[in-house]
């Protein structure tokens, strides 16, 4: 009660006393983020008849996330986000909740030296603590912003940052001869405290340090050296047993002209280990590891780009060993173990079965996705993702991969393509190696500028296929294809009102293998599963945009799934969405 | 130049560290996983005629030719009881694979002939054997009580005076032996408890603790085929160190009051036919009295309530009830450490 008093008040002090946030001098100032949200689904046409689910559901809720930072003294400030969120039907308190959801402290220490402790974003390099893009979302248009926005927004997902919460630090130094500069960072942070299982066990407390150096040797020519290691202290649980995950990084950047080109060369390798620690505390004994895996990385990239920036092109070779394990960076934004409930329709056919995940519960369940780094490769699901399920640091992956990007001269158009190829290291399962092949490609046309209207349209399209495969003994043989399409047309009728309709499309088909590991990651059997799934979303809506930062959007939808499979039901489903945002 | 020599040396590494797993493959092999079954060696049992009695074991030997999910079933000829082991791999190792004369379904064995099948999940092959059971398994835990002797003495039973009350010893269909403690009725007012019984306890060599401390207790339910809504067995375990039965007014225990350090556990609903055989953690036991310091110890527990409790015909949301008595019987109360007593 005294923190919603303490909300109330400031809420109260913002829309009377607008002086005190223009008189404030920059001591303290607010920003934040409001969110009105609603949303009504409706069954659609299905195979079988579901007369126990509700023809129709609606939610939604009000947030406000309320940023307050203080500047207690030069150089020195104090970040708190403060949300209350209300959502629909709550009264008087009811339904109304009020988190503290961000806190930070950051400054800098004689001009030299600059910290921060609390909620930290941090992000290394693609091998060592980077947050992959979520499965399906590669090219994707602006036809489910509003649901991207979302689900970032509330897994704290900035660019390809991991929320943590800790202490990080960073400095810098300049030379006049030898080497130019070299600059330094520090982080240690816990991911997860410790654990209960029951009322007297407890998995130890997580953590996660790290630090780099990276120093530009001279005007082309910057290097780097990264580590960050993942462990469990085992004194903070009572389980006897503590991860181990160090992984180390060095990389060599060298920028280079050809012929109307800037090129720029950069070769990378690492090496990581994970273990766990058993501490035979009972009897005294000495401490014990096991299931060990260790393994390498390299990767051998040339990227150009055009002077006049209308073409960009790269290419590189890759190779991650099959025993590479780096949780910061294999950790995967979807979690697909399914623990997580679907939110919208979770069962069909009169409840009988649990329905299959959808490309609509992507965009449209924040709850799916993970926050916390996992120590183990998470499950994950070959038709929405097989080639690179764990991003670029993928382990068991050697290959090519590419990309080229063309802007026409004056903006009409953009086009960009890129994929790899890739090929198991070991088999799994088999000596057999799997082959992947992957291929994306957008094109993204600015009529207007092409046809001289005078207000905006745009029409993207875009294309992502992979392709798995593997020959050799018959009852491993792996054939899976997948081809993802969408399509997404915005056109402008008014001052800033948009008319716009978005088509998203997936089809695959073929088997998979797919792993199961056990709590220490090592693959304990396989599961022999076959696809043969279209999976759509078809949505039209309006788009009214008051600023950049502020936009209405009204949005109905259709999206369903068919399968070959008798005995799997089709589904389909309708949404109207209501979103109001406004970042402050 | 010099970049393009890196390049030729990490590349040439690159290549060098590919080839250096000495690994054939990942996992076990997909092949032997969904190829043909095969068995190896058929089931064999190490011990033909046990004496669970006196720590007699049967070890169960077969092997396959890959990891399979099979049951091993055992089943009393007379008894009807049944134990099931499960696994998931290529080997019965008849070192891991041991029945102790426990069962998974009670009642439990008795001195009888027994049948034994295992099988494989999607295959057709059952192997066969039998085993003579001579002797019973002696279930190792501390004993509220089995009723064999009668009720306990230092016991208290209350129950209401309605219809058909039946707290007391019965003997025409016991769990184990030859008695059981029948808890039973019908309310004819609106009244949800029918009657109780408690017991004083002594815990002191347990060591414990309460996600390892299993409270077991047989639960028979039903009368003519039927089952009266809504009953069930109400738990109280008391560590208030206060005399047990000092207080002779108030129709039981004296340790259970409202501010003593009191917990308490409902199997809610008793809604089966037959015999169940329950075992509940001490951890699975919430607050229900806050007079000491809320931690479950099992070495402090000083008495136990079995009550028998249903809703009353009188109450509008069970009105069928008038017509059906309540039956929560109980037989063969145990505390066990570290495990529930049909895992042992």
């Amino acid at each position: 009660m005294m923190r919603l008093n303490f909300i109330l008040s400031l809420l109260l002090m913002g829309s009377c006393c607008p002086s005190v946030w223009a008189q404030s001098n920059e001591t303290v100032w607010f920003e934040g983020m409001s969110r009105s949200f609603f949303s009504r689904d409706a069954l659609g046409t299905v195979d079988a008849p579901d007369t126990t689910s509700a023809r129709n559901l609606s939610e939604g809720y009000n947030l406000l996330d309320l940023n307050t930072h203080i500047a207690p003294a030069e150089n020195l400030e104090v970040f708190a986000q403060l949300r209350v969120r209300n959502r629909f039907g709550g009264f008087f308190g009811s339904g109304t909740t009020i988190d503290v959801r961000q806190l930070r402290a950051s400054g800098v220490i004689k001009d030299k030296v600059r910290f921060s402790i609390g909620d930290l974003y941090l992000k290394q390099s693609r091998f060592t603590l980077f947050n992959p893009d979520e499965d399906l979302s590669h090219f994707e248009g602006n036809g489910f912003r509003a649901y991207r926005e979302i689900v970032r927004y509330e897994n704290f997902y900035q660019d390809n940052r991991w929320r943590m919460q800790g202490l990080q630090t960073d400095f810098s130094m300049r030379f006049d001869r030898g080497i130019r500069t070299l600059e330094f960072d520090a982080f240690l942070t816990r991911p997860r405290g410790a654990l209960s299982l029951t009322n007297t066990l407890f998995t130890p407390d997580l953590l996660m340090g790290g630090g780099g150096v990276v120093s530009q040797l001279d005007a082309k020519t910057t290097a780097g050296l990264h580590w960050v290691q993942m462990f469990e202290v085992p004194a903070s649980g009572t389980t006897h047993q503590s991860l181990r995950n160090p992984v180390v990084r060095a990389s060599l950047e060298r920028l280079g002209d050809f012929e109307g080109w800037q090129v720029k060369n950069a070769a990378e390798g690492g090496y990581s280990q994970r273990h766990w620690l058993f501490s035979e505390l009972a009897d005294g004994g000495a401490d014990t590891s096991g299931y060990k895996r260790e393994g390498v990385y390299f990767e051998l990239r040339n990227a150009s780009m055009r002077k006049d920036s209308l073409w960009a092109v790269q290419f590189g070779i890759r190779h991650v060993d099959p025993g590479f394990r780096s949780a910061g960076a294999q950790t995967r934004r979807l979690d697909m173990s399914g623990t997580v409930p679907l939110s919208v329709y979770p069962a069909y056919s009169d409840a009988v079965l649990a329905r299959p995940m959808a490309m609509f519960d992507l965009l449209s369940s924040d709850g799916l996705y993970n926050q916390m780094l996992s120590p183990t490769l998470m499950a994950f699901h070959p038709v929405y993702s097989n080639v690179l399920p764990y991003g670029d640091a993928t382990p068991n992956r050697q290959g090519v991969f590419f990309g080229v990007q063309r802007k026409q001269g004056n903006g009409e158009w953009e086009a960009e393509v890129d994929g790899g190829v890739y090929r198991e290291v070991i088999g799994q399962g088999t000596p057999d190696l799997r082959s992947f092949g992957q291929v994306a490609a957008r094109l993204h046309w600015n009529a207007d500028r092409t046809l001289a209207w005078k207000r905006k349209a745009t029409v993207s399209f875009a294309s992502n296929a992979e392709r798995t495969s593997r020959s050799g003994e018959e009852l491993a043989v792996v054939d899976l294809s997948r081809l993802a399409l969408d399509v997404f047309v915005n056109a402008e009728v008014s001052e800033g009102l948009f008319v716009q309709g978005a088509i998203k499309r997936l089809d695959a088909s073929g088997n998979e293998f797919l792993a199961e590991r056990n709590g220490f990651g090592e693959i304990q059997t396989f599961r022999a599963q076959s696809f043969d799934v279209s999976d759509h979303i078809l949505s039209a809506g309006l788009w009214y945009a008051f600023s950049d930062n502020v936009y209405a959007n009204v949005q109905y939808s259709g999206w369903g799934s068919s399968f070959s499979d008798p005995l799997q039901p089709d589904f389909q489903y309708r949404r109207l969405l209501f979103v109001f945002s406004v970042q402050l | 130049m010099r970049t393009a020599q890196i390049f030729l040396f990490v590349f040439a590494l690159t290549l060098g560290l590919a080839s250096c797993s000495n690994e054939a493959f990942e996992g076990p092999s997909i092949t032997t996983l969904f190829g043909e079954f095969e068995i190896l060696d058929s089931l064999q049992v190490s011990n033909a005629s046990p004496d669970f009695s006196v720590n007699d074991q049967v070890g169960f030997h077969a092997e396959f030719n890959k990891d399979v999910d099979w049951t091993l079933v055992i089943e009393g000829q007379t008894s009807g009881s049944r134990k099931v082991i499960t696994g998931f791999s290529n080997r019965l190792d008849s070192n891991a694979v041991v029945w102790t004369g426990g069962t998974s379904q009670v009642p439990f064995f008795t001195t009888e002939n027994c049948t034994v099948q295992l099988t494989v999940l999607d295959e057709p092959d059952t192997m066969h054997a039998e085993v003579t059971v001579l002797g019973t398994r002696l279930f190792e835990g501390i004993p509220v009580s089995d009723f064999e002797a009668g009720i306990p003495d230092e016991a208290l039973v209350f129950h209401q005076f309605s219809m058909n009350m039946t707290f007391e010893l019965g003997q025409d269909n016991p769990l184990m032996g030859a008695n059981y403690f029948k808890m039973g009725g019908r309310m004819g007012w609106n009244e949800w408890m029918l009657g109780q019984i408690d017991f004083p306890l002594q815990m002191g060599g347990v060591t414990a603790s309460a996600e390892n401390f299993y409270l077991n207790l047989g639960v028979l339910s039903g009368m003519d085929g039927a089952f009266a809504t809504d009953q069930y067995v109400n738990i109280l375990i008391s560590e208030a160190t206060g005399p047990f039965n000092d207080d002779l007014s108030n129709n039981g225990a004296d340790v259970f009051q409202t501010d003593m350090e009191v917990y308490k556990y409902q199997i809610r609903p008793v809604d089966w036919l037959g015999w169940r055989y329950i075992a509940i953690p001490y951890s699975d036991f919430d607050v229900k009295s806050q007079g000491g310091d809320n931690v479950r110890t099992p070495a402090d527990i000083t008495a136990i309530r079995l009550q028998c409790q249903s809703c009353p015909s009188a109450n509008a949301n069970c009105p069928e009830n008038a017509d059906v008595d309540v039956r929560t019987d109980i037989d063969f109360v145990m505390f066990t450490e570290n495990a529930p007593l049909l895992d042992q």
